[in-house]
């Protein structure tokens, strides 16, 4: 099968930019993307984009030219940019264009999200009784997981402090301060047992892949990112799901387990062989647990691993190394791109001061969003 | 601390006619109310047993068109718990205002018999000191918020259960 490469990356800044629509600064991503691989915009043939909270994407061509191209709106919540890239991989693999974009990008108001139960299925007593909230479901699901696995509150810290410690060397970051120990521990208790600043804020921002055939990547970028695999998973019955009014007897695996699986098959290595990881870390819970998800270590690991800084830029498997939802906030549309345009900058050796030593050649991103969806690629120089 | 914004009914003592406002189900069909003994009411498919909450008409595990509605048990064991600590913005529709907002506990009550389940509830427990994994909890049925012209929304949500020990 053709194999499929990323040619050229572009970012607006996350965080809040009051002067830019959420369209804008997708437009400012695909201009720095395309500037990346000494593109036109009249040379990418098909692509692929989304928002959750700021337009359609496809109106970027009206800032962009209007080029008669194919271009498809997805949108998969917070998987919105592992759909757009999963669908311009699939148009180049399958032959039916040369030269693709994924792109993705938001703006979102102050303050957590406030969605109606009548869009995910549910009667609208789920939301009047005060349960249609995302954050109680990060803290129910990392209670259990701390319950049954012994992770103690200190890793939830360190999770943090290691997000605003990444975030403080990424000039593309919302939050570029570190925070001590003590300021994430004795902040206000949002949803037990996660506290104000062990999660991530909506946001904005935008993100843009070039992707091209593989062979051809060498005549755009000294330095072309494979896409070894792009995977993408919904939910098995049984998995223990944000909005869920009621869970099964017996659960079963979160589908972030199979997409991993999946991934790594296709790509034909196995979680020892990855140098770099982006994971999905709408709070710190979701880092803890999405380690072991993804293979990069048991269940109850992750306590030991992060009291000596394993998932450190300086550690044996980095971990969120431009800061992470956490640092960045979460627009919803270009959070997953995000992922891999920061792989991409550390494979090329272009993250400067939060460069992961030793020259990594393999990088992984895992995305997880509601209402149970799961994107995962492995990307490799 | 047990959670000022959710009254709770003393529905064993209490004479359900003399109620002094009349009482609506936030939704029809989640709890058999008016009830002496109140209890859910899901669904348990016909072909795989799978149980569910609320009541659907087709099994979300082997997508079986035939099930049968069931009163839940009204006891188990609380799964996972967290405190909503700042007031949900819309849809939530509760009695209080900002200012007067008081946190209240979330879990998942874990409810044993011939169909098993995890059910979502309202705790009427905030205090983080005393809810533990495994306690023992039990359904009551309390008033979410009063409508215009007075009707009392209820709905349920669940208390440690002391007659079990819950505590101890």
């Amino acid at each position: 099968m053709t194999g499929v490469a990323i040619v050229g990356i572009g970012m607006h800044p996350f965080g809040r930019t009051a002067a830019r629509t959420g369209l804008q600064q997708g437009a400012f991503a695909v201009r720095q993307a395309l500037g990346d691989a000494g593109l036109d915009w009249a040379q990418v043939q098909v692509a692929f984009g989304g928002s959750d909270a700021a337009g359609n994407a496809d109106t970027l061509v009206s800032e962009l030219g209007l080029t008669g191209l194919q271009f498809t709106n997805v949108s998969n919540g917070c998987a919105t940019g592992a759909s757009a890239l999963s669908a311009a991989a699939s148009a180049i693999k399958s032959g039916s264009a040369e030269i693709a974009l994924a792109v993705g990008f938001d703006k979102h108001p102050r303050g957590a999200f406030n969605p109606e139960p009548e869009d995910w299925g549910l009667g609208s007593w789920y939301g009047e009784a005060g349960l249609m909230l995302t954050t109680q479901f990060f803290a129910m699901k990392i209670q259990r997981y701390m319950h049954e696995y012994g992770i103690s509150e200190d890793a939830l810290v360190r999770v943090a402090e290691k997000a605003f410690r990444n975030g403080s060397y990424n000039p593309n970051a919302w939050r570029r301060k570190a925070l001590s120990h003590d300021e994430i521990a004795n902040s206000p208790l949002v949803s037990d047992p996660l506290r104000k600043y062990m999660f991530c804020s909506p946001a904005e921002g935008g993100v843009a892949l070039v992707l091209c055939r593989a062979g051809m990547a060498k005549r755009f970028q000294s330095r072309p990112v494979f896409l070894k695999a792009v995977e993408f998973r919904s939910r098995l019955f049984g998995t223990f799901e944000v909005f869920n009014p009621c869970l099964a007897d017996e659960l079963e695996e979160p589908p972030s387990v199979q997409t991993a699986q999946a991934a790594f098959e296709a790509a034909g290595i196995g979680p020892t062989d990855v140098n770099v990881a982006q994971l999905q870390d709408t709070e710190s819970g979701a880092e803890i647990m999405h380690m072991a998800e993804n293979g990069f270590c048991e269940h109850g690991e992750q306590e030991s691993m992060l009291a000596s800084g394993e998932t450190n830029i300086d550690g044996r498997l980095p971990v969120n190394t431009d800061g992470g939802c956490l640092a960045n906030g979460e627009p919803i549309g270009a959070s997953g791109l995000r992922q891999v345009y920061e792989i991409c900058l550390q494979l090329r050796g272009q993250a400067k001061d939060r460069q992961v030593p030793g020259g990594p050649q393999i990088g992984y991103t895992h995305v997880y969003g509601a209402p149970g969806v799961s994107g995962v690629t492995v990307l490799q120089v | 601390m047990f959670c000022a914004n959710l009254c709770i009914y003393y529905i064993y003592s209490t004479d359900m006619s003399k109620a002094l406002h009349k009482q609506l189900p936030v939704q029809e069909g989640l709890f058999d109310w008016p009830a002496e003994r109140p209890r859910l009411i899901g669904s348990v498919c016909n072909s795989c047993g799978n149980a569910e909450f609320p009541f659907r008409p087709f099994c979300n595990r082997c997508m079986g068109g035939r099930v049968t509605s069931v009163l839940l048990p009204e006891t188990g064991r609380l799964w996972t718990w967290t405190v909503q600590r700042f007031m949900p913005k819309p849809p939530y529709q509760g009695s209080e205002n900002k200012a007067d907002f008081v946190p209240f506990g979330v879990g998942y009550i874990a409810l044993g018999g011939e169909h098993p389940l995890k059910v979502e509830s309202r705790l009427l427990v905030n205090d983080c000191s005393t809810l533990r994994i495994g306690m023992a909890m039990r359904l009551r049925i309390v008033k979410l918020r009063e409508s215009v012209g007075g009707t009392e929304v209820m709905c349920f949500a669940f208390e440690p259960d002391m007659r079990a020990g819950a505590l101890l």
